[in-house]
């Protein structure tokens, strides 16, 4: 339940942003917004419903561009692995910690998108100042996006902890 | 291989969900795929979200925008204001410079042939007393001038000078009751005396016989006669002529050929006739005929 209220809210916050961001002409670096709510869904070692959620994200983020390519998919898949392999010594990430560490996951699917871009007709489209730029801007906006998800974390939380004082 | 499916199922399922995209944007990466149905129903959840957001920025936008264009219209407004103001200011300016600039013309045309020497003043202050109509010009003695002298404008009498000191002289002008010029109808060359009726108010025409040719309208000038003014100057023209059952003289009203109502206003610029010996040489031998013929009228009507 924990998973798909995480997959409502990036249902209802990636296309605001896709509305938001062209209408203000401010951003001019690629933010990959859905790299933020799949790595929070990995951490919280998920199982496999939080990996069938983090490809439900990531594919809305592909339709998104309005061309989907399986570039964010590809990339998100990647950045659930990477956090989800991290996510026993990540513990309980504070909301700079969590920018900290999405900035890394970014990267690496930066990268990632690059590698595979070497073995693809079209790359990327950026190259690796692109892809560092592109995940230092996102590290501020995963750590103010951390607050209303961990918000929502701690209730389900709360909620199992009665239900297992109940049994 | 059950318990192994059953074992490593998590990891299973997410190198599928990682295998599966890649090998989806490694065939698709150059044109992108088709959407199928499931990519419209995803996207027609979706668009509404993105379409109220879009919307929403956008007329945000537009409000800033406008708010931001009011404050610039409220800076040019007032910007164009004061532009208004200082332009009304010199259009005033503009406006006194071509007029003086008209006296001046006037002025010129009449200092270039004047009908005796002149020399220009200029107004500096006008006369406190009621009973007394006097103007203060800014030459004086050390200019030449002598009381008693005449003072002209382009357009005709002004008054004579009463008072001369060293850099300044008082004039008593034309319409003071103590004024009186002798005059001709310019039409007829008959003779009579104009006097002054004070502030604002028009000349008298006195001593101008009853069976005299004289109507409405008819100009009188100078005759020349007092010794102070040149003659053929345009006094005024005749207004009112009543010829009365009794008497020997008409009465009439003359209308001033200079305003001399308000002369601060009007008057700005004067000449005082120093000299009645160079008269214009012009107006002299018409003037001289036109006498005779009047004077040979004259002479007729009183034989």
């Amino acid at each position: 339940m924990k998973n798909f209220c995480i997959t409502a809210a990036a249902f209802v916050v990636l296309p605001a942003l896709a509305g938001l961001l062209p209408s203000l002409r401010l951003v001019t670096i690629q933010l990959d917004i859905h790299l933020v709510f799949i790595a929070f869904l990995a951490l919280g070692n998920p199982g496999i419903g939080g990996a069938v959620c983090a490809f439900a994200i990531g594919y809305l983020a592909d339709l998104l561009t309005g061309l989907p390519t399986g570039l964010s998919l590809s990339t998100g898949m990647f950045t659930f692995v990477l956090a989800r392999l991290l996510s026993p010594v990540a513990g309980e990430p504070s909301a700079p910690a969590f920018g900290v560490m999405t900035f890394v996951f970014a990267a690496a699917a930066g990268f990632f998108s690059l590698a595979l871009g070497t073995v693809s007709p079209l790359t990327a489209g950026r190259g690796a100042g692109s892809v560092i730029l592109s995940a230092l801007a996102l590290a501020p906006v995963a750590a103010l996006l951390f607050v209303p998800l961990s918000a929502i974390e701690r209730r389900f939380r709360k909620k199992d902890r009665m239900e297992l004082r109940l049994r | 291989m059950r318990d192994f499916l059953k074992r490593y199922r998590e990891l299973i399922v997410v190198g599928t969900l990682l295998v599966l995209p890649v090998i989806v944007w490694l065939t698709h990466s150059k044109h992108g795929r088709g959407l199928n149905t499931l990519d419209r129903a995803i996207l027609w959840v979706t668009s509404p979200v993105e379409r109220l957001v879009s919307a929403s920025a956008s007329r945000f936008i537009d409000v800033m925008g406008n708010i931001t264009e009011l404050r610039h219209a409220r800076e040019q407004n007032l910007e164009l204001r004061r532009r208004i103001v200082q332009l009304e200011g010199e259009t005033a300016e503009l406006g006194e410079v071509r007029a003086e600039n008209g006296r001046l013309r006037d002025m010129l045309s009449f200092a270039k042939a004047p009908p005796a020497p002149v020399v220009p003043a200029r107004v500096i202050g006008e006369g406190l007393s009621r009973n007394l109509l006097t103007l203060t010009i800014d030459k004086g003695a050390d200019d030449g001038l002598k009381p008693n002298m005449a003072v002209v404008t382009h357009q005709g009498v002004v008054g004579r000078l009463v008072t001369v000191a060293g850099g300044t002289s008082s004039l008593m002008l034309l319409s003071d009751m103590s004024s009186s010029v002798p005059v001709r109808v310019q039409r007829t060359r008959a003779r009579g005396t104009v006097v002054g009726q004070g502030s604002g108010k028009d000349f008298t025409l006195t001593r101008m016989l009853r069976t005299d040719d004289i109507q409405d309208g008819d100009l009188l000038v100078t005759s020349g006669t007092d010794g102070v003014f040149p003659k053929g100057l345009p006094v005024g023209r005749a207004a009112g002529v009543q010829r009365p059952h009794h008497g020997m003289f008409l009465e009439a009203s003359v209308v001033p050929a200079v305003n001399l109502t308000c002369p601060d206003s009007v008057l700005e610029e004067l000449f005082v006739v120093t000299s009645l010996t160079g008269e214009s040489s012009e107006s002299a031998p018409d003037a001289a005929q036109a006498d005779g013929q009047a004077d040979g009228q004259n002479r007729d009507r009183g034989s």
